[in-house]
């Protein structure tokens, strides 16, 4: 049995009222791993807007000066050894999950440049080329084209830099949902099926007849952006972005950041390849007020991640979806009179969870401030070469950028994948 | 034709009095009201320019033996030169008088209407605020009152007086608005942003790369960088828990050793020149203002020049537009050089550049590719597609339909326009060619309610076509309202059979048309 076949005959269940809920997603997810090709992995990208204090979260200094040492204590989790901040209390008890890189170590120390290169692994420079997200890879490697809902989608609203295809193109731009609680806006046509569909054939026709004339490649881009919004708008997967009914709402705790964790399950559930969640209300770029802010914004992570985890492993997608929670840097060591902590690019902790991930594990250290690294440096071409690796994603493959005229990788060479991530 | 050139160089310089112009730009006598004598001369210079533009620019396509598209139809240039200079569409009834019109010279006379219009000035205060203040880090009030400062610095000064009034902004923050995009939050803006801002917008480089590590293309060194980022020391932001009311001025006792890279930013350096007199007393930053306004400054007027150039033709004489350095040679480097020139001479009138372009042969040339030319990328055989900015596409919209304005949420501090704008923006390709509209604003364009519903779709119908018109005289009605233009042959029968095979009611069906015609490719695209 085919998945779209299978999609139609939920369309009938659910035309008949009888799927509510996210029952339905089970129901798909149930026929796609009873097919012949296993649903490709997903991964969700957990994104800390502004650079989140690596001291303060995931990997503290208890015995560094006060200066440096910061206002928190770290706590035991539930594998021994690993000691995090105690404002994850939630995530010290799934740790067994998590893999805590603590040796990131990365050259932009600009919001912008850093949030590009991170997501791109390619640097911002001057020729003009622009290199498509991690996500708009994702799209294009593991997306499947009948997919009607969008290969790639960003929750939350924020800054979006390297978070578009790039060279990749229209096909791979990720579907953008600001608020996770409206979904996607304006999907809902104005007027009834058959008066959209007339009008639709009509602009069909005088597209071709403008295109014959015109022959702009814009032109065909506005097409294809045309029949992916349409292909939503007719999507049954169209349902996992509603979350009025979802049971374990409160789980995830009632922010814009929960709500969007609780998104991104269930465009998993729906099979979505890569889903980006921005955490934005209050950003972590914490110049002043590190401490109060970290505390929150750490206890807001806790519960929607911790959730997550929870309902992925109860859904049995754990190991098929990889959690990533990152930002562009870290913060630094020394503690400014405002009470704040100012950019840190050359070391900075991130961790993964799920996707074939070994739990339980620490990798690479910091010095005694955590202002160097101490050992294993992870680069951000390891770091994504590793991603891709747990992706199945063969990040040594060239695309060729139509106007330039080398190959480009999908990961810069001079990668080291983390070995040890998986063994 | 090179003399007449010459001769119109030589007209300049003796309406100026010879010398005048070779003046360095730091000589006080320079205000925007002192350019106005100029723009009687100005005018057969223009005539000049156009004239040389398009000897360079068909000398290049019969050396790449390439052909070269017919001239755009009198409503293809219409639409366009309004949406280049004022940066909206024309109305229906603009267009029938431009059609109808049977002079000669209308293209000509359309040309020096728009740019007349406080409108024009208008239009580059809303592609220079996004520069000079990206992604709305600025309260959005401060971003208004620095598109405010803009719109009346296009009208009335010329470029470089605008450039160094920016470069040397100071005064209170509630009071001189061209300071608002110094500052970030409580911050001001530091030497190495400001060193970003000014190469890459007012010089056309990009200094980035030289900030870490000598440049790999190009010859700029990291002491180059550095060097410009020196000059930017002294400003200083005080009574900055004010907010309001705070001062952003120069202090020549700025320590700089407490600056963040201060090892670096003790010499001042002009980029691939010299280093200025240490005690002259002149703040730095003026300093820097007066080198880079200097008609002597090689980087200052091209860059300019190349960006004007790109945002009427989708593509610089230089690609990327702020990437200007030796090995990344121009298409056209003889005419970029003449148009620099005579942008000097003519004390950087934005206008007598933009009439010189407006009424070349080459901008004038229709987009629609003739066999042989369809791949053409560099030598504006044709003119280039662009796709309409987000600010062009809202300002269309209102000639178009009336915008309702309702949101579910409208956001506080946030007008309509503002709110449409960042919900279009996209932070990706800034190429004008580059179609990088996604899903939520394409099912904007189809659903929203602001636009069109069957609520509204009535009165827009009726403002739209008279009462009792013609099917064939409605479809027209339609065209020139939404697409500037009467429909094609074959657009008609499209139409003609889908009336046909319409059941309902007539006004509905219009109205469904209305639709296709503003989700079409062409309403979003500049052609």
């Amino acid at each position: 049995m085919s998945n779209i076949f299978s999609r139609r005959s939920f369309l009938t269940t659910a035309s008949a009222g009888a799927a509510f809920g996210s029952s339905w997603l089970r129901t798909l997810a149930a026929h796609a791993g009873a097919n012949d090709v296993a649903p490709p992995k997903s991964c969700i990208l957990l994104w800390m807007t502004g650079g989140p204090s690596h001291l303060d979260t995931f990997d503290l200094k208890p015995d560094a000066p006060n200066n440096v040492r910061g206002e928190f204590q770290s706590i035991d989790t539930s594998v021994p050894g690993i000691q995090i901040s105690e404002h994850f209390p939630e995530l010290a008890q799934r740790m067994q999950h998590a893999a805590v890189i603590r040796s990131m170590t990365t050259p932009e120390s600009d919001h912008r440049l850093a949030s590009y290169h991170v997501r791109t692994g390619y640097q911002q420079r001057a020729g003009g080329l622009s290199f498509p997200a991690l996500g708009s890879i994702a799209s294009a490697e593991l997306g499947r084209a009948e997919f009607a809902l969008p290969n790639y989608v960003v929750v939350g609203a924020g800054p979006r830099a390297g978070t578009t295809s790039g060279f990749l193109g229209q096909r791979h731009q990720p579907l953008y949902v600001s608020d996770p609680v409206r979904g996607v806006e304006y999907v809902g046509s104005q007027v009834d099926d058959q008066r959209f569909d007339r009008q639709l054939d009509l602009l069909r026709r005088l597209e071709s007849s403008f295109f014959a004339r015109y022959q702009a490649p814009a032109s065909q881009a506005h097409t294809i952006a045309i029949d992916s919004s349409v292909k939503l708008m007719r999507a049954p997967e169209l349902k996992a972005f509603d979350l009025s009914r979802e049971p374990r709402s409160d789980a995830y705790g009632k922010t814009n950041f929960g709500q969007g964790c609780l998104l991104a399950r269930r465009l998993v559930e729906a099979e979505v390849p890569f889903i980006e969640v921005n955490m934005r209300e209050a950003d972590w770029d914490t110049h002043r007020q590190n401490f109060p802010r970290t505390k929150s914004l750490s206890l807001e992570v806790d519960t929607a991640m911790s959730a997550l985890v929870d309902d992925l492993s109860d859904r049995g997608l754990l190991d098929r979806t990889l959690i990533v929670w990152m930002g562009e840097f870290g913060r630094s060591p020394q503690i400014t009179s405002d009470g704040g902590r100012n950019h840190h690019p050359k070391a900075w902790s991130s961790v993964l969870i799920g996707g074939g991930v070994k739990g339980g594990q620490v990798i690479g250290k910091t010095d005694r401030t955590a202002t160097e690294i101490a050992a294993r440096p992870v680069t951000i071409v390891d770091f994504l070469a590793t991603v891709c690796r747990l992706l199945r994603i063969d990040y040594t493959k060239e695309n060729r950028p139509i106007g330039v005229n080398r190959p480009v990788r999908i990961v810069d060479k001079n990668e080291k994948p983390i070995e040890e991530i998986t063994s | 034709m090179r003399f007449m050139f010459c001769l119109a160089i030589i007209l300049l310089q003796t309406s100026l009095g010879c010398g005048t112009f070779l003046a360095r730009a730091d000589e006080p006598a320079r205000t925007g009201a002192e350019s106005r004598p100029v723009v009687a001369a100005n005018d057969s210079l223009a005539k000049a320019l156009t004239r040389l533009i398009d000897e360079r620019i068909l000398a290049r396509i019969e050396s790449a033996k390439m052909p070269v598209s017919p001239a755009a139809t009198d409503a293809e240039f219409l639409r366009r030169v309004y949406l280049d200079l004022h940066g909206l569409v024309p109305t229906s009834e603009r267009v029938r008088s431009f059609l109808e019109d049977k002079a000669a010279d209308k293209r000509a006379k359309v040309i020096d209407e728009l740019l007349a219009d406080s409108r024009f000035a208008a239009h580059l205060a809303d592609i220079w605020d996004d520069f000079l203040i990206p992604n709305s880090d600025n309260p959005r009030a401060e971003k208004q009152r620095l598109t405010e400062w803009l719109e009346e610095a296009f009208q009335t000064k010329p470029w470089d007086r605008i450039a160094f009034e920016l470069v040397t902004a100071a005064g209170q923050r509630d009071k001189d608005a061209v300071v608002t995009y110094l500052l970030k939050g409580r911050e001001t803006l530091s030497p190495a942003e400001m060193t970003d801002l000014v190469s890459q917008y007012f010089l056309g480089v990009r200094m980035n790369c030289a900030q870490c590590h000598d440049h790999p293309f190009t010859k700029w060194k990291q002491t180059d960088y550095w060097g410009m980022a020196a000059f930017f020391t002294q400003i200083q932001y005080t009574d900055r828990r004010l907010q309001k009311s705070g001062l952003i001025r120069d202090d020549a006792a700025v320590d700089v050793s407490k600056l963040e890279h201060a090892d670096k930013l003790r010499t001042r350096k002009f980029l691939g020149g010299e280093v200025p007199s240490s005690n002259t007393g002149v703040p730095h930053r003026q300093a820097f203002a007066n080198w880079m306004t200097s008609v002597e400054n090689p980087y200052f007027a091209r860059a300019m020049v190349n960006r004007t150039w790109a945002q009427l033709f989708g593509r610089g004489i230089v690609e990327p537009v702020d990437d200007m350095h030796e090995d990344n040679p121009a298409t056209h480097p003889e005419l970029l050089a003449e148009l620099t020139e005579q942008f000097v001479a003519s004390r950087f009138d934005l206008r007598n550049l933009c009439r010189a372009i407006c009424n070349s042969a080459a901008y004038q040339r229709t987009s629609i590719p003739s066999p042989g030319n369809e791949r053409d990328a560099m030598w504006f055989s044709r003119m280039a597609v662009k796709v309409l900015t987000p600010e062009q596409l809202f300002d269309s919209l209102a000639i178009v339909v009336p915008i309702s304005g309702e949101r579910k949420q409208p956001a506080r501090n946030q007008n309509p326009r503002d709110e449409f704008v960042r919900f279009f923006r996209s932070d990706g390709d800034t190429n004008p060619t580059a179609y990088d509209r996604g899903i939520p604003q394409t099912l904007r364009m189809m659903n929203s309610s602001e636009l069109l519903s069957p609520r509204n779709e009535s009165a827009i119908m009726r403002r739209i076509i008279e009462p009792g018109a013609s099917a064939s005289a409605a479809i027209e009605r339609l065209y020139l309202h939404v697409l500037a233009r009467r429909p094609t042959d074959d657009e008609r029968s499209i139409h003609d059979d889908f009336l046909a095979r319409h059941s309902g009611p007539r006004e509905q069906a219009y109205s469904e048309i209305f639709w296709a015609l503003l989700n079409s490719s062409e309403f979003s695209l500049n052609h």
